[in-house]
């Protein structure tokens, strides 16, 4: 069954993307009090080292708050990294 | 300022959304341990507030399904009470318990002898009874959060059982604004003055066009709005905000509406001044405070005309200005909900508090009177009774209260709260000295405070109440203060003055009692001495 709280990545456009990406770099950059160029499309927890776990509860909290989704167990869990984050930003009408 | 959150669960987001403050966080799940060992972070660390913030579900444990009583619950209140008397020096910050709505019981949960609703009460009553014995202890009402905003909203499941995180991030945005309003309000950090315009603010409609009984105030439809807001405007009077009513209207208008009207809920005497005219009403604002001896800090400002708001913004731009709501039906709870508790929370009211209005009205009296007589004559004429208190402590809050408040005359503006009092009034080195003050107009409570180092015979703090500058009061403590510090056996007693902008009512008052300058500091302050032999 779809789950209506998580999106594919897939399907959103590359225009809806970057901008999703950069909006979700921002919201990590602000969360974790360091400068937006030390993130990039391809940061995760594994490579950023003020992403830390208990810092990624913060930045799944920010995310609900700045996007107006609610996350699910399993997104938290695996929405570790700026393009896993982005895929779960809310589409918005071209 | 340092804090050290503890809790039973993971509270790491509030730590950032308590910023600048300095905070620290508990080892998880260390809360009681925390609270009741003696060599603890809470007890030995530099953090003068202790944020302790439970989950009541949590800590019930099984008891919340009916198995036994809730035995942590039982050593949470123990360890609270516990806290608060080994360290009055700290201000402990707890919430109140507050249950999720499942129940397990259904609608039995109402009657049950395993009752959580019946559990939570009886919890949450023994709280009210420390918090009422210990001045330190500063209760959050969670139950007010959830009513307002709804579990839905605030708790969130997926972080619980990921990270052990209870909370949304509106609810953690929500605790964040709670506790700095609520440790402000404690402090004694609020406006006291609330300056009201009268058409379409305190009724609806213009009075100079619809007449005294045409305005919209009545029981039901839109004057029922503006009779519930006036209804919460008395209740926060009650509570020593002083109303002050600045319309740009004809006198004899608007004095009509309070001859007439009977559904005016706000009686002339409600008001400690009420000003129509047609002046700006900056001009009037800042006559109002010179009339109330007040400073323009201290007040907020309610009109619904923007022009008018705008214009007090523009030339008080330390006048407190809420937005006004567009529809009136929003008005009372507008009110209560962005007012009240952002400019006006209290955490105690005294008993001047409550007669606060009264005070400043007896005070016009007095100054017409003082402007029939010479002073002496005038004073003979008050019948002035004071009486001197030594370290009260059930008066602390009142004391406080003053440090925090009193501007002008204030020899050296040192603002402690009710931990750093009863630190002084227990210590056998220091006095705290309130003054009382009654006259034939009235009882206007404590009006002077005084905190003396007896141990180095130095006057600490020095200040009065505006209310009674010119009526000699102040001659009274510090003659009670010589006499203290002559008691211990000293031959000179020290004092200080420290230059504020607000302070220079004050600036010679040691000169004018007999002290002589014994140093002067490059920003201002000055030390002075006075011989006190026998």
């Amino acid at each position: 069954m779809h789950d209506p709280e998580i999106q594919e990545p897939a399907i959103q456009s590359p225009a809806i993307q970057d901008s999703a990406i950069q909006a979700v770099i921002a919201l990590v950059a602000k969360t974790l009090d360091i400068p937006e160029d030390m993130l990039g499309p391809d940061s995760s927890m594994l490579d950023t080292p003020q992403w830390e776990s208990a810092e990624h509860m913060d930045v799944c909290l920010a995310f609900e708050q700045r996007f107006g989704r609610t996350l699910d167990m399993d997104a938290i869990t695996t929405a570790t990294s700026i393009r896993a984050l982005a895929a779960l930003v809310p589409r918005t009408a071209d | 300022m340092k804090a050290l959150l503890l809790s039973n669960i993971n509270m790491q987001p509030l730590a950032r959304r308590l910023a600048p403050w300095d905070v620290a966080c508990g080892s998880y799940n260390s809360m009681l341990a925390d609270l009741a060992t003696e060599n603890s972070p809470a007890a030995t660390s530099d953090a003068l507030h202790i944020i302790c913030l439970h989950d009541t579900d949590t800590l019930t444990g099984e008891a919340f399904y009916g198995f036994g009583p809730p035995v942590q619950c039982e050593m949470l209140v123990a360890a609270i009470d516990g806290f608060c008397e080994r360290h009055p020096d700290k201000v402990l910050v707890v919430n109140t318990f507050c249950l999720g709505s499942n129940r397990w019981l259904g609608f039995a949960d109402f009657t049950h002898e395993s009752s959580l609703k019946t559990t939570e009460a009886q919890l949450n009553a023994r709280l009210v009874g420390i918090a009422r014995a210990r001045p330190n202890l500063l209760v959050i009402d969670f139950d007010i959060l959830f009513r307002r905003h709804g579990e839905d909203a605030l708790l969130s499941n997926a972080f619980w059982y990921v990270g052990r995180i209870r909370y949304t991030a509106k609810m953690f945005d929500l605790l964040g604004e709670t506790i700095k309003r609520a440790i402000d309000a404690h402090a004694q950090k609020t406006r006291k003055v609330l300056v009201l315009d009268l058409d379409n603010t305190l009724w609806g409609g213009i009075v100079g066009e619809l007449g005294p009984l045409g305005i919209a105030l009545s029981e039901d439809g839109a004057g029922r709005c503006y009779r519930d807001f006036q209804r919460a405007l008395k209740a926060i009077r009650n509570t020593g905000v002083l109303l002050v009513a600045s319309s740009k209207n004809n006198a004899a208008d608007v004095d009509e509406v309070f001859d007439q009207n009977p559904m005016m809920i706000l009686k002339r005497e409600d008001f400690a001044v009420i000003r129509a005219n047609w002046q700006s009403k900056a001009e009037n604002m800042v006559a109002i405070a010179d009339q109330l001896n007040l400073g323009i800090d201290s007040f907020v400002f309610i009109d619904d005309n923007p022009v008018e708001r705008e214009e007090v913004a523009k030339f008080l731009p330390e006048v407190a200005i809420p937005a006004f709501p567009a529809r009136p039906e929003d008005l009372p709870n507008w009110f209560m909900r962005d007012v009240v508790p952002v400019y006006f929370g209290k955490y105690a009211i005294t008993d001047e508090d409550a007669a606060k209005t009264e005070q400043y009205r007896a005070n016009e009296a007095r100054q017409q009177m003082a402007a029939r007589f010479d002073l002496d004559g005038y004073l003979a004429e008050l019948g002035i009774e004071c009486a001197i208190h030594v370290d009260v402590e059930n008066r602390l809050v009142r004391a406080a209260q003053m440090t925090q408040k009193t501007n002008q005359f204030n020899l050296t503006t040192r603002r402690y709260n009710v931990t750093d009092l009863a630190r002084f009034a227990r210590s056998p080195e220091h006095a705290v000295l309130l003054l009382d003050y009654r006259d034939r107009f009235g009882d206007e409570g404590s009006v002077a405070l005084a905190i003396v180092d007896l141990a180095e015979s130095r006057i600490d703090t020095f200040l009065a109440s505006c209310r009674v500058i010119g009526r000699k009061v102040e001659d009274r403590l510090l003659d009670k203060a010589v006499e203290l510090c002559r008691a211990r056996g000293h031959r000179k007693i020290v004092g200080e003055y420290i230059p504020t902008r607000k302070n220079q009512l004050a600036a010679d008052f040691y000169e004018i009692h007999g002290f002589t300058p014994s140093a002067l500091f490059p920003d201002g302050r000055k030390i002075y001495e006075r011989a006190i032999n026998a």
